[in-house]
């Protein structure tokens, strides 16, 4: 049988389930397109993929494919619904008044607080006595800063601080924590924040995201993420050896899945890709199966990279995955979200005298 | 009368000292989960010393007499053996009865009615616990309790659904429950359901998809069908919810379906309540137009049976608020004998009924 141009064993087709399996995700793309690949259909995006991957490994590209978690757009604006009446449900308030008397952080700024807002109908997400603009850890550690250095600080200022504090709950929005790596560090943040300026208020702070994994569970105490919408555990995990996967039908499959993924991993060209070097770095290994050994097959409107590289690597003439990912990061250079809630935190006595003082 | 639904947590509903009596409803059957609930919950009753008198059991006993499959018949009688010292501790009523064929509605519900007369004249908690209850015997139960609910008033009774997930389903390898598509309420085929075009549909996907595809192909010939897919992607499942959502394919292709996601049963049970507001709201509005054309609401919950018993009482609220519409559940017709159907026990989800308004 040919397919894209290249050979592929039926029955590996049959008991791999493949057809069905990318029948569905054509279906899925259809109602909701993946917006990076512009309008190109799927299975000409997955025939381009599987001509540029060596022949004896073309198969296990395809069962990669065809095994991808797609989480359309649709379905995770849905969800933000979804986590506001759970997360009301859990702190025994109705919706309305979560939002009244939360402030909303997101983790890595990326249009989170709009879609929360915009999904459960809220108004006037741009009044500033409602919502205060403060809506990442640094935003509030930068101006936390700037009421310490000035001896007459900006108002406006002043009351986005003041208004954060009030509330009694901190809303901390992530849309995927698969690795835990960024908000295991703004947790960490929004807590030692909260602590230094108790004496403003109080506020709980509660996480809340719309896709979790497993790994991102075992990486930070579970308890602390008890809002999420979707969890993907070790059953959709490519990585060597994983016994309880659940996407192939042996684990022969896995193994050549994991082998097309080193493959990838292995060309120069992606080893020295100057987009990922920080990334792989930082990854602490070459990423064949994703920042961190990931291994995910998920797919959100932009692939994630904790996602296998043959699903979203791009680097046109030499290798073009099915599902290109417009990185987030390049350079990996670190934000100061660190030192400056350190600042922040040290410079609380300051801040306190004049946001008190100023009452 | 509109009803919703709050979670609890099942275990919760052991009674206190100073608590109402507790009657539990449960069909054990050779799935694993569907002693789940009451090896926790009578264990737990006679952990804190519950008073003897204070629960009472009802055990509903499908009894094939055809199609009996020995091996399942061991396997729930080992089920039965394994809390059999734990019902021996509360009175327990076991009503057996002739399922699938010869199925005597009355037995069921003269059981439970017996069982929640028992305690009359004092505040009751009604816990159904429905994970293995086959569809047919669940709808016979909601209509005794929403009689039991007429009866006793919503000041005495409260009324719990349990539903108890597996951790894994069977493979099914024969499509052993291919049937017709027929309704509870009118108890005809699909084909002799009223020919009301103004249909309002919505589907609950079932694992193996064919059941949705034979709704949708008759609702077609219907012209004015609108069809909502409730498509569950489980917070904590979503390989299941991938299985099915493949085995539904049809619905995506069908650009008219509109298809929404529910991410937990609660969440799922809100977003059901929300379609039935609407449609309330919709026939509010049509009721003062002259004619009145008449609306056929329609529900399919293909999935999982909390969705079969919230649908029975949304429904039902909805029609006595609008007696000019038709409502309906659509079931498949079947059996499933050929696998365990089910394995493991995953988790226990528990939803108390609430009902605002004049009762049923």
């Amino acid at each position: 049988m040919r397919y894209g141009g290249v050979d592929v064993d039926s029955k590996f087709i049959d008991e791999e389930d493949i057809v069905a399996k990318l029948h569905f995700l054509e279906q899925m793309e259809e109602r909701w397109p993946y917006a990076p690949a512009k309008g190109v259909l799927l299975a000409d995006r997955v025939r381009r993929s599987l001509s540029f991957v060596p022949e004896e490994l073309q198969r296990y590209a395809l069962v990669a494919f065809a095994n991808v978690m797609y989480l359309p757009d649709s379905l995770l604006r849905e969800s933000w619904g979804y986590l506001a009446r759970y997360v009301a449900r859990g702190l025994r308030i109705s919706t309305a008044e979560l939002f009244d008397q939360s402030h909303l952080l997101e983790v890595d700024s990326g249009g989170n607080i709009p879609a929360f807002l915009h999904e459960n109908s809220v108004q006037g997400r741009l009044d500033t006595d409602r919502f205060s603009r403060l809506n990442s850890v640094t935003d509030l550690a930068t101006n936390l800063r700037l009421v310490a250095g000035s001896n007459e600080p900006e108002e406006e200022i002043v009351r986005a601080i003041r208004l954060a504090f009030s509330k009694r709950y901190w809303l901390l929005l992530s849309d995927n924590v698969l690795s835990g790596t960024s908000v295991r560090s703004d947790l960490s943040r929004c807590q030692r924040l909260i602590s230094a300026y108790r004496s403003l208020g109080e506020p709980r702070l509660v996480p809340v995201t719309q896709v979790l994994t497993s790994t991102a569970e075992e990486a930070l105490s579970p308890e602390s993420l008890n809002y999420f919408a979707l969890r993907f555990d070790g059953r959709s995990r490519v990585v060597e050896g994983n016994a309880t996967c659940g996407l192939f039908n042996s684990q022969a499959t896995l193994a050549g899945v994991v082998r097309v993924s080193n493959w990838l991993a292995d060309q120069t060209w992606f080893a020295e890709d100057v987009r990922l070097k920080a990334t792989i770095e930082k990854s602490g290994d070459n990423m064949a199966c994703g920042f961190k050994n990931g291994g995910w097959t998920i797919v959100t409107p932009n692939c994630p990279t904790n996602s296998l590289p043959i699903l979203w690597y791009d680097m046109p003439g030499f290798y073009e995955g099915p599902f290109p990912r417009i990185m987030s990061r390049t350079t990996q250079a670190k934000g100061g979200g660190e030192s400056l809630a350190k600042t922040a935190i040290d410079l609380a006595p300051q801040v306190l005298e004049k946001l008190q003082g100023g009452k | 009368m509109a009803v919703h639904f709050v979670e609890v947590e099942p275990m919760d509903l052991v009674p206190s000292a100073g608590a109402p009596a507790t009657v539990v409803v449960a069909t054990p059957n050779y799935e694993e989960r569907s002693i789940g609930f009451l090896e926790r919950f009578l264990g737990k009753c006679v952990a804190e010393s519950v008073e003897t008198t204070r629960v009472r059991t009802c055990l509903l006993w499908p009894q094939g007499v055809t199609g009996r499959v020995d091996l399942l018949e061991e396997l729930k009688a080992s089920h039965l053996e394994r809390i059999e010292a734990l019902l021996a501790v509360f009175p327990s009523e076991r009503c057996v009865f002739s399922y699938p064929m010869d199925f005597n509605e009355r037995k069921v519900t003269d059981a439970l009615m017996e069982s929640v007369e028992s305690f009359r004249g004092e505040p009751l908690n009604l816990v159904v616990d429905i994970s293995c209850m086959p569809k047919r015997v669940l709808v016979s139960v909601c209509d005794a309790v929403a009689r039991a609910m007429v009866a006793i008033g919503a000041d005495q009774l409260s009324v719990y659904f349990i539903y108890s997930s597996p951790e894994r389903y069977a493979a099914l390898r024969y499509a052993q429950n291919v049937g017709a598509v027929e309704g509870y309420f009118s108890g005809k085929p699909v084909h002799d359901w009223k020919k009301s075009d103004n249909v309002a549909a919505l589907v609950f996907p079932g694992l193996q998809g064919y059941e949705g595809k034979l709704l949708y192909d008759e609702l077609q010939s219907r012209v004015r069908s609108s069809v909502t897919a409730f498509v569950a992607v489980g917070g904590h499942d979503y390989h299941t919810a991938l299985a099915i959502m493949r085995a539904n394919q049809f619905l995506l292709e069908q650009r008219s379906i509109e298809v929404l996601y529910y991410f937990s049963f609660i969440d799922g049970l809100e977003r059901l309540a929300s379609w039935v507001h609407a449609e309330m709201t919709r026939l509010d509005t049509a009721a003062k137009a002259r004619p009145v054309t008449k609306r056929f609401l329609l529900a399919a919950p293909f999935g999982p049976k909390v969705f079969t018993a919230a649908s029975y009482f949304m429904l039902k609220g909805l029609q006595q608020a609008h007696p000019e519409c038709e409502i309906e559940i659509a079931h498949v017709s079947g059996f499933q004998y050929l696998s365990l159907y089910s394995l493991g026990l995953a988790g226990i989800a528990g939803f108390k009924l609430v009902e605002t308004g004049r009762p049923l």
